[in-house]
């Protein structure tokens, strides 16, 4: 039930205003790598929703993105398909992503050394509110 | 086009996670192989022995070592809503070999700011008087993150008798003093001899090597009595800082100018 730490900090983040204007939708990013289990996070995410009676109206939607690696050394880009871990390992990975290194190697030339280009953890996103970020 | 902005949600939670953690020491230093480790394991020991709530971090997460002194083989954080570091021998023990297992974590700079963050985040330390920082060496990723993240962290540089360790520590010192951070106090390990001047000293004991793994052989060594004193005048330091909260302390010191550790209202 870690999810439950994760989805506060998106309502904290949320409520704090800071970039995200009151009431335009977030859409929160759940990268592969981290394999965030969405049935608990939309619980957890509703019953902090329930205690931010100003949060009403915030439209909250859960889009995934495919882990892609970028090797270091040789340079291969390649998936999480590549990479066979035990259930033992993918938890280690679901807690810090970055374990991914101690776990996952270059298919190509067995390096640990490798980006994280894409999907790694949980972002959000939102559209259409740059103009209130930008500093002038 | 619309603007799309990226937000990672992460950072806006880390203060809430450590409010009600009192006093957070890092301890610090500009060389491996100092005993940074074994200081702060037993620093955070003895100030679990003398009654305080105590937690310990490893934030060198490439070179993590916490586990391997403390023995805590066995143990893992449990998960209620975030992740409960276990007590080993009566402190609360986060550290990144809990999922590294035995793996060799070879981690870029981008990589260990953003594991850190994630530990931050997911960590649920509850009350608790002190927690210790076991830092890599330098000011690097990990230390610049704790200075951005973690606003009541205080300073304890370790260095050892040497030229260049005292040199580079000066140095350090100051970069920490512009940035508004409170420095507890400077401690030299591994001394050959009593020397005016330092916070503390722990002295050279050679029979400390063979104690690590053991935290019961390790309290009963010299080199533990020398941090038990440290740990004394750590928490009585303290004080201080229960009159006033540490981040209006920050907060004062950015607009003097002065050494946080000087801040008297
Ligand atoms: N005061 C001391 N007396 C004897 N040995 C020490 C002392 N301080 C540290 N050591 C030894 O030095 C080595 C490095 O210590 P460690 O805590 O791992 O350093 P660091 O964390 O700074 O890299 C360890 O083997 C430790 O036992
Ligand atoms: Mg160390
Ligand atoms: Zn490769």
């Amino acid at each position: 039930m870690h999810e439950w730490a994760l989805a506060e900090s998106v309502i904290k983040t949320i409520k704090s205003g800071k970039n995200i204007k009151k009431g335009s939708p977030v859409e929160v990013l759940f990268g592969e790598l981290q394999d965030i289990d969405r049935e608990i996070f939309s619980f957890a995410l509703d019953e902090l929703l329930k205690q931010e009676p100003e949060l009403k109206k915030t439209r909250i939607k859960i889009e995934t993105e495919k882990a892609e690696f970028e090797c270091v050394s040789c340079g291969a880009k390649f998936d999480l398909k590549a990479a066979v871990n035990t259930p033992e390992e993918k938890e280690n990975i679901h807690f810090i992503p970055e374990m991914a290194k101690a776990f996952i190697k270059c298919p190509k030339c067995r390096s640990h050394d490798f980006e994280i280009t894409k999907g790694r953890g949980l972002s959000l996103r939102v559209t259409g509110n740059g103009e209130k970020c930008r500093k002038h | 086009m619309p603007k799309t902005l990226n937000i990672d949600p992460r950072v806006s939670i880390i203060e809430d996670r450590l409010e009600s953690v009192k006093r957070i020491i890092a301890v610090t230093g500009f060389k491996g192989g100092i005993g940074k480790s074994v200081i702060s394991v037993s620093l955070a020991l003895a100030l679990n022995e003398k009654g305080f709530k105590t937690g310990l971090f490893d934030m060198d997460f490439s070179g993590a070592s916490g586990h391997i002194i403390l023995n805590s083989a066995g143990s893992f954080p449990r998960e209620d809503k975030g992740l409960i570091p276990p007590y080993v021998h009566g402190i609360k023990f986060m550290t990144a070999a809990y999922f590294s297992g035995d793996r060799a974590l070879p981690l870029r700079g981008s990589s260990v700011s953003n594991a850190i963050k994630e530990l931050l985040t997911v960590t649920i330390w509850d009350e608790l008087d002190f927690l210790i920082m076991d830092m890599p060496p330098g000011i690097n990723d990990t230390a610049l993150d704790v200075i951005k993240l973690v606003k009541k962290a205080e300073i304890l540089p370790v260095q050892i008798p040497s030229k260049i360790s005292e040199d580079v520590l000066k140095r350090s010192i100051e970069i920490y003093r512009e940035l508004g951070i409170k420095i507890t106090g400077t401690v030299e390990n591994m001394s050959a001899s009593s020397k005016p001047g330092f916070y503390s000293q722990i002295f050279y004991d050679k029979a400390l090597e063979k104690t690590l793994g053991c935290p019961e052989k390790i309290m009963k060594t010299c080199f533990y009595g020398d941090v038990l004193k440290l740990a004394l005048k750590v928490s009585r330091t303290s004080k201080m800082s229960k009159r006033e909260g540490e981040r209006e302390k920050t907060r004062l010191v950015k607009q003097n100018g002065d050494i946080p550790g000087e801040v008297k209202k």
